[in-house]
Parts: C-alpha cells; structure tokens; sequence
C-alpha cells in the first residue's frame, strides 16, 4: 500500500515537474522518506535518478512546444558539475537536521520571489513589450 | 552563476536545481516563464545525470529498484504536466510553484 501510495504522490511530482520546470525532487524525496521509511540521503540520491529520466521526457515534451533554448541549457548544464561535486561532498558531511532546514530556507526563499512576481507590479520588459504598437 | 549555483543545490537536496533555475531565468534573464521551465528540464537532464553518477557510483546510496518504480509514475505526470502548462495563464504556474514550496518547507521543518 505504501508504494502505490508513493507512486501516486510520484505521478502528481511528475506533473509538477512538466508544470515548473523542477525535476520533481521537492515531491519524490518526502514521498520517499515519510512513506518507504528511506533515509534522506538514500531518497534524495534515488531522486536523482527519477528525475534524470523525468526530465529526459520533459524536455522531449517542451521542446515539442517551442520551449526549450538548448543553448542556455547546455552551459547551465555543463556548469553545474562543479556545484554538484560541492554539494554532494556536503550532503554525505553534514546532518539529516541541518539538511531538512536548508532544504525549506530554500523552498521558502523561492516561494516568496514567485509571489511577488505573481502579486507584485509587471515587469518592465514585459510592460514595454505590451505597449509596443504591432 | 546558475549552472553552479543548481548543482550545488542538486547534490545538498536531492533535487534537480530547477527551484535555482527556473526563478533566476525569469528574474535576471528576462524568460519567459514557459521557455524557462522547458530550458530548465534540458538543463536538469545533464545535472541529474551527474549527480546520481555520483551518489551511485561513489556512495552506492541510489535506491535503482524504487527509483526506477517510481519513475513510471513520474514520467507519466511530466507528460501531463507540459501538456497542461501550455494552456494555462504563465503566472499560474508561478503561483502553484509557490504554494508547493510552501507545503514541502513546512513539512521539512514540523514532519
């Protein structure tokens, strides 16, 4: 019952992940660790491999739809293994407490610069756009 | 700047680095946010790789059975979930971003 349970909540990842463009980890490592009992570390490396296959099918997915700048993904991409091999050095450093925190100051963080994206004033650029003439 | 920054944040989390990519896009790169959520997917494809490479092949954590599982459920969702993106106002999505991450920091903090 718990891994239908977790592959439901799995399903609604993935959907968020199509949605916003994560990897669906936010949702994949709790449903992991509250409802097959895994450790943080063992559900968050398992994440990575779902959302390495998650995002292979995104992407095929957005690029269907005009959006994906392969360009920009490929220096984001090759960029990052240098933050990887800091942040993994890290995750098998420090505890499971302090890693929990660190993962909601982050999630939080990000919320709060979406709403005032969604509540806030528009953007110049997008208020330029509109006021141009077609 | 990103590249760094969301792979330092997938290896500590376990997650892609997309809650990095996606808002620094929009914010500091002027994307639009459908064209930043599908760059940030190409761009997590490569992360991922990485670091599940190295949680597996260097600390042998990778759960490849449950993961694998798993993964049928959330390959279907993603599917869904572009399809849905294209046909909902941009600013929806920032919104339910939001909320997500309010439920998940909340969860880690009292769960």
């Amino acid at each position: 019952m718990d891994i239908a349970a977790a592959a439901l909540i799995c399903l609604a990842g993935g959907v968020v992940a199509g949605l916003i463009g994560v990897g669906g980890g936010i949702v994949f490592v709790p449903a992991m660790t509250v409802l097959l009992s895994k450790g943080q570390v063992e559900a968050q490396a398992t994440s990575l491999l779902m959302i390495a296959l998650v995002s292979i099918v995104g992407t095929w997915r957005q690029a269907g739809y005009g959006n994906v700048s392969l360009r920009d993904a490929a220096w984001i991409g090759l960029l990052s293994p240098v933050g990887v091999l800091v942040g993994v050095l890290l995750s098998n450093a420090v505890s499971e407490r302090a890693l929990r925190i660190g993962f909601a100051l982050l999630a939080l963080y990000m919320a709060w610069r979406l709403l005032k994206r969604v509540f806030g004033p528009e953007a110049p650029a997008e208020v330029a756009e509109r006021a141009t003439p077609p | 700047m990103i590249g760094t920054a969301a792979g330092a944040f997938s290896g500590l989390f376990g997650v892609g680095g997309g809650t990095v990519i996606v808002p620094m896009l929009i914010a500091f790169f002027a994307f639009g946010e459908r064209l930043a959520t599908g760059t940030s997917l190409a761009a997590i494809v490569v992360i991922a790789i990485f670091a599940a490479a190295m949680q597996g092949g260097f600390y042998g954590n990778v759960d490849i059975g449950t993961g694998l599982i798993l993964a049928v459920p959330a390959i279907l969702g993603v599917v869904a979930g572009t399809a849905i993106q294209q046909r909902i106002p941009e600013k929806t999505v920032s919104l339910v971003f939001a909320v997500l991450l309010i439920v998940v920091a909340m969860e880690m903090i009292f769960g």
